[in-house]
């Protein structure tokens, strides 16, 4: 229990440093609106084989649009997502992952996107079937199965931006690997190989954040 | 607070509920699967010493039997003894129940390691079986390995062999503390009769190389080295069945696989367990007091615990008077996996004459 509640801290003081970061302004820069990124997954444990979902807000932190020699734009994106996730191992357990952290993604003007993002947070996993627990006096009671965990997970993102080809369609799809180490596991750790697939697009809530323009020439 | 934030606050709200009750309604669906049936699977966990074990009931529920299988390792879990039980399963129900820091058990807390702690977690899972399974059911004990071992100490106490019909030792160590020892005779036996016959494979070699370097055995690392040099010996027995334990159901199976990996190398980082139970622990004394049929089913070839020096002598000490020593002659230390058939047998035999 003492390495959550020092991972919580960990993952508070990241939250505060990214909102820290966000109210920041810079004389370089100008202040933008833009709407709420969400995605929705799904997303998978052992490769994909265990099904499961995820949806993630992002709060956008900073955009830097790169001009580059070929005049082609880059567009550079940092944020701090908020992720819910969930998956079923059958015969093994489920659990409920939520998490938080910090993302880079480039999206080309081709529409071609390429992102990481790293998270820290806590999850609970749910026993499937019935728990028991023996008493002292030898009676047979049930419980609620599954504990409490930290997790830390390192996403690797590749996908595709509509709207660069069709500014109509605010939609983007992404295909992610995303290692997650739950901690602690009877002493150690337990790594599950996430994957997942899914859709990203806007809500409707606007916020003023950062926007850079930055030219090579 | 203006309008559009309230709208946002709002829509969040909706979006992060619906999310969640989609989770619980998905969550509920899984439930205790009917307990009675030819092919049964039934999942449920028993909480011991900071640990939710995993407890996969099997097979044929209908024939009112079943064997409680005690795994080996220490930390081995139970997918070996599950991926080649398909004869055994039609006719008897089996509980693979993972151990305590072994398999798929599950805990966030840095768990406990001691002997004692293993038997106590074995009779909370007798406990919860029976009141689970409590209508004229029979149970039997089976042990592998170190399983054996355990299991043997565990029916040897006060009266806990009341709760079963006979007990089924496979390959089991109940003198802990020697198997090393004996692991070294077995190696050097196995690995002189196999160049005499003019084996050409350098394993053999290497067998008689570590064997004379290490006349005793002192540290965890050298234990490991020389049970892991045991089986590979015993794969290139030519008497020997061929076999594989891991193949791509392993890993993408219902099995946690990552859980097995990781339990199993926090387990083997314990030292002071390890040594308790390979440098301290032996039942011998105890053995004439498990006065239950029993049978001793051993791989002929098996080098990571002796046949003669462990099968033979767990028969001669066993205090039941139905008492029998069955062979696997194309087995090492895995007979179930070898030889499936003879194994099923051998069991089905002994079950059906002690139920």
């Amino acid at each position: 229990m003492e390495m959550i509640k020092r991972d919580f801290v960990v993952l508070i003081l990241i939250l505060s440093t990214t909102m820290l970061m966000a109210q920041k302004s810079s004389e370089y820069g100008e202040k933008v609106l833009y709407n709420l990124p969400v995605s929705l997954s799904y997303m998978g444990d052992y490769l994909g084989t265990k099904p499961g979902l995820n949806i993630t807000f992002e709060n956008s932190l900073k955009k830097t649009y790169l001009t580059k020699k070929n005049s082609k734009i880059v567009e550079k994106t940092l944020y701090n997502p908020i992720n819910l996730g969930w998956y079923n191992h059958k015969g093994y357990n489920s659990a409920l992952i939520l998490s938080s952290g910090i993302g880079l993604r480039k999206t080309r003007q081709s529409g071609f996107i390429t992102g990481i993002q790293v998270d820290l947070g806590l999850m609970r996993t749910f026993i499937h079937g019935t728990t028991y627990n023996v008493e002292e006096n030898g009676e047979v009671s049930t419980v609620a199965g599954g504990y409490f965990y930290g997790n830390i997970a390192f996403s690797l993102e590749a996908g595709w931006d509509f709207s660069k080809a069709n500014e109509e369609l605010p939609l983007s799809t992404f295909v992610r690997l995303k290692p997650l180490v739950q901690f602690p596991y009877n002493g150690g750790s337990l790594i599950h190989i996430m994957a997942e697939l899914g859709l990203r697009t806007s809500l409707p809530f606007q916020k003023e954040i950062n926007e850079y323009h930055k030219s090579k020439n | 607070m203006n309008i559009t934030n309230q709208k946002t606050k709002v829509m969040k709200t909706q979006i992060l509920g619906l999310f969640i009750l989609t989770i619980i309604f998905l969550s509920s669906c899984s439930k205790d699967e009917a307990l009675i049936s030819s092919d049964a699977n039934d999942l449920f966990a028993v909480r011991s010493n900071g640990n939710d074990m995993l407890v996969k009931v099997v097979g044929n529920t209908e024939s009112k039997v079943i064997i409680l299988f005690v795994h080996g390792g220490p930390g081995e879990g139970s997918w070996i003894f599950e991926k080649n039980i398909e004869q055994l399963k039609t006719h008897y129900a089996i509980a693979l129940w993972d151990q305590g820091n072994s398999g798929s058990t599950q805990g966030n807390n840095s768990g406990v390691f001691t002997v004692e702690r293993y038997l106590d977690d074995l009779g909370k899972v007798v406990k919860v079986l029976k009141t689970r399974y409590d209508d004229g059911f029979k149970f039997y004990l089976m042990g592998h390995s170190c399983g054996g071992g355990f299991s043997a100490a565990y029916l040897a106490e006060a009266n806990n062999q009341d709760d079963f019909q006979g007990f089924i030792n496979i390959d089991g160590a109940h003198k802990l503390k020697s198997v090393k020892d004996y692991q070294l005779i077995e190696l050097k036996k196995r690995a002189d009769i196999e160049i005499a016959k003019g084996n050409t494979d350098p394993i053999w070699q290497e067998a008689l190389d570590f064997c004379e370097s290490h006349n005793e055995i002192t540290t965890i690392a050298d234990f490991s080295a020389l049970s892991l040099l045991c089986g590979d010996a015993t794969a290139k027995i030519d008497s020997v069945n061929l076999f594989t334990l891991i193949d791509p159901t392993t890993f993408f199976g219902n099995y946690s696989f990552f859980s097995y990996l990781s339990n199993w190398s926090s387990l083997w980082a314990k030292e002071d367990y390890l040594k308790e139970i390979f440098w301290e622990t032996d039942y011998s004394d105890k053995l004439s007091q498990i006065t239950i049929p029993t049978v001793a089913i051993w791989g002929g070839f098996d080098v990571n615990c002796s046949k003669q020096l462990m099968g033979e002598d767990y028969i001669n000490l066993v205090g039941s008077s139905d008492k029998t020593l069955v062979i696997c002659e194309h087995s090492g230390h895995y007979p179930f996996v070898t030889e499936p058939v003879e194994f099923t047998n051998a069991v089905v035999f002994f079950i059906e004459r002690t139920k």
